[in-house]
């Protein structure tokens, strides 16, 4: 199984949230790690606790030097994630004029934050966003939801800005809603990659400046504007105006509802990716068979537990007595459904 | 408003590729005041609290504080973000003055725990200096100068 939750090699892990952790401020734990980090053979971490209900915070990740085995990493702690939805796991929401996770630094991973902006600016800012003039090589935002950004102002406020001149850089099992602008933006002429993303309700949904970016299993509905804009490299993404079924859309709650017909089963399996392989959704549910698209992999593993817990206990006591032409299995049946 | 400012304890190294890293003094963060900060910020930082009177009555304007030392001088993230960073923080406070503005109201600063990241030594903790003797211990990095009255508009603007 491969995650899309990077994890460093050698982590420092840190904590982040009220004053019984060790910072309290995103930019005190970015400054004390901005180091060489290959040279000291060290991943520096910071988990986050979900002791507020909402942190006003921003940072931006510069300086570090990193590698693939050696970078930094902003999640939250065990058991302090969201489930899927913004309403409820370690949330920033910033009012500085500013975007709240700027990265510049390669390989540097924000994992499973929820953020929203809420900004009155001239300027067009992000929630998440990876800074095109250093290029932030293989830098990527991994189960992150961009909730409610607005601008009040003259500029706007994006979910997600994948941008980047040379390099590669990624969002996958990322969700943005009901942001002012765009829930994706591509820009830059290196590749941009999404892979299995959700845009719902936001002005528009993905948006690409150029056309070096590559979606793949990404959904967007409901976005006021267009769900797709710009020219797109897409693998089994929906199409324009598509209607997935979600579990409670009113609620924030985009998970796929069982009744979905647009988005289960219709994805491609990304577990061999030559890019960015990886195989859990936003829950850090395994996908497994043919897969869903969007953030969310409907969860058939529970399906299948149920069927081995209730239905295959009946098919083997079916067949047993079948063997012995014992036909009162079917009042013996009856009984063990009513016990379970 | 009141702010609590989280400065650079001591000189760190650059690093090889050039970036340069916080200096002691650097003013790395601010908070609303009063702010109860980590236990890593209070070993690995030095806390003053500033009152900035009517200056500035917005955290989010106070933020601006925290800008980088951009090349082009800007007094803030241009929309792109892609100036070039000369360090990361354009303003400090002078070690020097602070520690005689500090003997002025009778307390003593000892460096060598300031500087020791292991000590969550904080001598200005409960103290509150005014805006007027802001300017009086605050560097511009861009300017090459003390903090002047009339910069908080351009701070505002920024």
């Amino acid at each position: 199984m491969a995650s899309s939750r990077k994890t460093g090699t050698n982590e420092q892990i840190k904590t982040y949230g009220n004053a019984t952790r060790q910072y309290t401020a995103l930019a005190t734990w970015e400054a004390a790690t901005d180091t060489d980090l290959v040279t000291a053979a060290q991943s520096q971490v910071l988990e986050c606790y979900d002791d507020a209900a909402s942190f006003n915070d921003y940072v931006t990740l510069n300086g570090a030097i990193t590698n693939a085995s050696y970078f930094r990493i902003i999640r939250p702690a065990s058991g302090q994630g969201h489930d899927g939805t913004p309403n409820n796991g370690v949330y920033f929401q910033c009012t500085t004029d500013a975007n709240i996770f700027l990265v510049y630094d390669d390989y540097n991973q924000i994992q499973d934050i929820i953020a929203r902006l809420n900004i009155n600016s001239i300027n067009n800012r992000a929630t998440f966003i990876t800074n095109r003039a250093s290029q932030a090589i293989n830098a990527a935002f991994i189960g992150c939801i961009a909730w409610d950004s607005t601008n009040a102002g003259t500029g706007v406020a994006d979910g997600f800005t994948m941008d980047t001149d040379v390099s590669t850089i990624y969002a996958v099992n990322c969700i943005a809603i009901n942001c002012d602008y765009s829930g994706f933006r591509e820009g830059g002429s290196g590749t941009a990659y999404f892979y299995n993303c959700t845009s719902v309700n936001n002005n528009n949904g993905f948006r690409a400046a150029t056309t070096t970016n590559n979606a793949k299993n990404c959904v967007a509905s409901g976005n006021t504007s267009n769900d797709w804009v710009g020219t797109w490299t897409q693998t089994t993404c929906t199409a324009e105006d598509a209607s997935p079924t979600y579990v409670n859309s009113a609620g924030n709650d985009f998970h796929l509802a069982s009744a979905d017909t647009v988005c289960i089963n219709q994805g491609t399996d990304l577990s061999a990716d030559a890019v960015y392989a990886f195989d859990d959704d936003i829950d850090k549910t395994s996908r497994s068979g043919a897969w869903d698209i969007g953030a969310d992999e409907l969860r058939r593993i529970m399906l299948i537990s149920q069927f081995n817990s209730f239905v295959l206990p009946i098919v083997l006591l079916f067949a047993y007595n079948f063997i012995k032409r014992d036909f009162n299995f079917i009042r013996k049946a009856i009984r063990y459904l009513k016990r379970i | 408003m009141i702010i609590s400012i989280a400065l650079a304890a001591r000189d760190e190294a650059d690093l090889a590729s050039g970036h340069k890293r916080k200096k002691a003094g650097d003013l790395i963060t601010i908070k609303p005041y009063p702010w109860q900060w980590g236990t890593n910020e209070i070993k690995e930082y030095l806390i003053i609290n500033i009152n900035l009177g009517q200056k500035i009555t917005d955290y989010a304007i106070a933020a601006k504080l925290e800008v980088p030392h951009f090349i082009d001088g800007r007094r803030w993230w241009s929309e792109a973000g892609n100036e070039k960073v000369v360090a990361k923080r354009r303003y400090k406070i002078l070690f020097a003055d602070l520690e005689n503005l500090a003997q002025s109201k009778g307390i003593a600063i000892d460096w060598g725990r300031v500087a020791d990241l292991n000590d969550p030594y904080q001598p200005l903790d409960g103290t509150i200096f005014m805006v007027t003797e802001l300017l009086t211990i605050a560097w511009d990095k861009v300017l090459i100068r003390k903090f002047k009255d009339i910069d908080w508009a351009e701070i505002k603007a920024g």
